[in-house]
């Protein structure tokens, strides 16, 4: 089959690859109609994610047709539509059962590994580096999906790929962000990054009860998708303070809730940019200072983008001193899959407006380019592994 | 220079060397590798100047988890020996003889097969199995026990390797050098794995570099 295939830094290619096969009793085989680069590919590709190795298949965000399925499964069959969670999880583990699979004890293979760099392993998950898994992702094909009987959902017929692929990880990582700022009526929320993470987590904070929500960034079709699509309002943060801004948007009070839905990649810090040059640090941390500052006293931070390791010059004395609560983490993207369907059901939202870039399989790497630059106005790239590149 | 001293000095050397090539390649594995050298030229350091000491008689391996399952039900998987290939990454085989002693076949990182009998030295249902081997020159021995916690079972391992004993010993004592704890620890891990989840976690790679075509990079796509 086709995938596409990491080769080191910056450098992705389409290749053939052999078919993935049933492995395990609860396994599925999808044969994938849709899939999408997320924010988080780009630090593999930036190489900011150890443990990647040449030849891993890449894509965690896909949907499709069951093909096969191992013979415990039995709530799938062939030709179901499915979407599959990024995060693979048991479905029967202490972690399982609290709600929390994305901790799953049974689904990493390289457990040992994360044991080593975390203290503790979270879930295996697709096309993330080896200390999650090194399992093949979706960014291709075919995918080979365990524990099928407990993470796929079955897609109603009449909803396009479209509206419920991103079910798989940014809708509910959006969602999730919203839930951890623990929003309450009258609230304003603001919202650092708008990625295809922030533009769910701006969508969700008015579903969540937000009065106001402001959205940061510095690219400015993204805050005028923010804008449009959101009804946020917006900060420039390369024209604007964002502090000043803030102080003045809310009366020196503050926004109730911070999301840094950026990770740690931000721009903006010399002095992070130096260390992590040289390796003394494995994340820049401007945004998720600014939150912490900007953060009303008694407020939330909560944290979606993504952080790997250490980070410096983290201001704690300032959090301790305003009485802030943190909420982060990787979103246990299981319990959100039906809620949010039911949303798209009914229409409060359409997920599919972050698309801005629809591309074949055979053009991710220039899907990648298009996302990682943030050229012509791309905000998010979804994949059609199923369709032909349109002959120019 | 005795040979746990050569090999003391041998792991320095090498950890020395991954130090610097980890740190030469840079980028966030060139420095753990960097790392994780520097540690290992460190305890080879320590260990060969006499101020740690890991050499005694017998090794011991500890290790405990946490399984959501009874103590009867973690017994009685754990009781069928013969399925102990299945979360056991060295072991071949485990055969059950018409005397009741059971024939281990355990496999190295090289290749290298040992073989040795074992009998049950205590059988407590929902509670403890113990083994030990009666192969000369292959002195072992272990026992699990299983206590109830208040989310499921603790098993705790404890395995014993005695002091090698001429060649076959030696070459025992090779294969479990490597590592036994964290071997211990990732069996013990896919024994959770198969009690708990029903099967043990897999990958297999997709990529085989002369398979591979279509080669298409970024840049060649940006010209």
């Amino acid at each position: 089959m086709k995938a596409i295939v990491y080769h080191g830094k910056n450098d992705v290619r389409v290749e053939r690859v052999n078919d993935p096969e049933i492995l395990n009793p609860r396994d599925a085989i999808i044969r994938v109609t849709a899939s999408a680069i997320c924010g988080s590919d780009l630090h593999l590709i930036h190489g900011y994610v150890p443990t990647m190795e040449e030849g891993d298949i890449l894509g965690h965000e896909f949907m499709g047709i069951v093909e096969e399925v191992g013979h415990q499964v039995t709530n799938l069959k062939r030709g179901d539509r499915v979407v599959v969670p990024f995060t693979i999880a048991c479905g029967r583990c202490f972690f399982c059962k609290q709600g929390f699979p994305t901790q799953c004890d049974n689904s990493n293979p390289n457990a040992a590994i994360a044991e080593k760099m975390m203290g503790h392993s979270p879930s295996g998950l697709f096309g993330y580096s080896h200390m999650f898994g090194g399992y093949p992702g979706g960014q291709a094909e075919f995918v080979r999906v365990p524990f099928a009987d407990y993470g796929p959902m079955k897609i109603p017929e009449g909803i396009p790929d479209e509206k419920v692929l991103f079910l798989s990880d940014i809708f509910p990582t959006g969602w999730f962000a919203a839930e951890n700022g623990n929003i309450r009526p009258g609230d304003t929320v603001a919202v650092w990054g708008c990625g295809p993470v922030g533009q769910f987590a701006i969508a969700s904070a008015w579903l969540w009860g937000a009065a106001r929500v402001i959205a940061i960034d510095d690219t400015p079709e993204r805050l005028a998708m923010a804008a449009e699509k959101s009804n946020a309002e917006t900060i420039n943060f390369a024209e604007t303070n964002v502090l000043d801004a803030l102080r003045e948007m809310t009366s020196g009070r503050g926004p109730d809730v911070c999301i840094d839905a950026v990770g740690m990649e931000a721009k903006g810090s010399f002095y992070d940019d130096v260390k992590t040059k040289v390796w003394l640090e494995s994340g820049k941390i401007p945004a998720l200072r600014e939150c912490i500052w900007a953060c009303r006293k008694g407020g939330t931070v909560s944290i979606a983008g993504v952080y790997t390791s250490f980070v410096d010059k983290f201001p704690l004395g300032e959090a301790f001193g305003k009485d802030l609560t943190f909420k982060m983490g990787q979103c246990n993207v299981h319990n959100y899959m039906k809620p949010l369907l039911k949303l798209i059901e009914e229409g409060k939202i359409d997920p599919s407006f972050v698309i801005t870039h629809r591309l074949a399989l055979d053009e991710a790497p220039r899907g990648y380019e298009l996302f990682d630059e943030k050229k012509d106005g791309c905000v998010k790239v979804f994949l059609r592994p199923g369709e032909k590149v349109a002959q120019a | 220079m005795d040979n746990g001293k050569t090999m003391q000095v041998a792991a320095a050397a090498a950890g020395a060397a991954l130090a610097y090539f980890g740190f030469r390649k840079g980028g966030v594995v060139g420095n753990a590798v960097g790392i994780v050298g520097t540690s290992i030229a460190a305890s080879g350091i320590a260990t060969a100047a006499g101020m740690t000491s890991h050499l005694s008689s017998s090794r011991d391996v500890r290790e405990s988890i946490e399984v959501m399952a009874s103590p009867e039900e973690a017994y009685r998987v754990w009781s069928r020996l013969e399925d102990f290939p299945r979360f056991m990454q060295n072991v071949v085989e485990v055969r059950k003889r018409a005397d009741g002693i059971y024939h281990w076949v355990v496999e190295g990182p090289l290749g290298q097969r040992i073989e040795w009998d074992a009998e049950i030295t205590a059988d407590e249902p929902g509670r403890l199995i113990a083994w030990r081997s009666t192969t000369a020159d292959v002195g072992n021995r272990g026992e699990v026990h299983f206590e109830p916690t208040s989310h499921g079972t603790r098993v705790y391992l404890v395995m014993r390797f005695d002091q090698p004993a001429g060649p076959i010993g030696k070459a025992v004592a090779k294969m479990t050098g490597s590592d036994p704890a964290s071997i211990a620890r990732a069996d013990l891990r896919r024994f959770k794995q198969l009690i708990e989840a029903g099967e043990i976690a897999r990958v297999v790679q997709l990529y085989e570099p002369e398979k591979a075509r279509l080669t298409e990079t970024i840049k060649e796509v940006v010209q």
